[in-house]
């Protein structure tokens, strides 16, 4: 069964009165995969009733996130996996991306927005994330990032 | 994605439509190398029909934005979709980049 399929079920098993979703995958480091599976989260916080606005919020974090595990964490090895812990309630969208490299420095990311660092053409990503969504953090050895995105007040 | 060229006088529109993220980017920098090949000193990029930017897609902006300017050509960009614009506006880039409501006035400012 191919890892976006098996989401997708494991997905459904864990509707609860239609809105409370949760799962756990594990993806194979391919950026092929990427797109895939953000489109199905998506799918289901669509469902849930989530705006163009926070839709486009999530899918930018969610892409950026996992691009990151799988270029740098898992440097593009097909073989590593990427695994992904999601859940979606009324009131927010909460995710965990863990990748299996030794991690990184997130104490220390240099600000894309000052005007030494505007014509670089790196280092935005991590600096959207915390724009974008409501809560990023990573774990002490920085290979897993988990963001949470509130989604009660729009509805 | 796809991208439309067309030319006003002297100046170059790049109609853009669809994502510029990490899989569209290499194809928007080849048809960009193509114009700076050729030193196209004002090109404008339409961004009406792009509903969505990663940041590898705003690192490509930038990327051609720094070659058209090292021979002395100047980028604009115009009809920027508004979450699309609040990326240039949270990673201010918006400070580098001329943006215009409109294809027309970017044109006309040239």
């Amino acid at each position: 069964m191919s890892p976006v399929r098996n989401f997708i079920n494991l997905a459904r098993n864990n509707i609860s009165n239609g809105v409370n979703r949760s799962s756990t995958i594990q993806m194979p480091s391919h950026l092929s995969e990427v797109n895939k599976l953000v489109q199905n989260i998506l799918k289901l916080l669509h469902s849930s009733g989530i705006n163009k606005s926070t839709s486009f919020d999530i899918r930018l974090c969610l892409e950026e996130a996992l691009i990151n595990a799988v270029k740098h964490g898992n440097k593009n090895n097909g073989n590593l996996l990427v695994k992904i812990d999601y859940s979606i309630s009324d009131e927010m969208f909460k995710v965990s991306i863990e990748d299996k490299g030794s991690g990184f420095d997130y104490k220390y990311l240099p600000d894309p927005t000052v005007r030494k660092n505007l014509l670089k053409t790196k280092g935005r990503g991590i600096y959207l994330m915390k724009h974008l969504m409501d809560e990023v953090f990573f774990n002490k050895d920085g290979n897993r990032i988990t963001m949470i995105k509130y989604l009660k007040e729009e509805r | 994605m796809k991208i439309t060229k067309t030319t006003q006088q002297d100046v170059v529109i790049c109609r853009i439509n669809g994502d510029i993220d990490i899989n569209s980017s290499p194809d928007i920098r080849k048809t960009f190398a193509e114009l700076t090949a050729s030193y196209q000193k004002k090109i404008v990029i339409n961004l009406a029909e792009v509903s969505y930017i990663d940041s590898s897609g705003l690192a490509t902006l930038v990327e051609m934005l720094k070659k058209i300017k090292s021979y002395g050509g100047r980028l604009r960009l115009s009809n920027l979709a508004d979450k699309v614009k609040g990326l240039f506006e949270i990673t201010k880039l918006e400070k580098i980049f001329e943006i215009y409501d409109t294809a027309e006035q970017a044109v006309a400012g040239f």
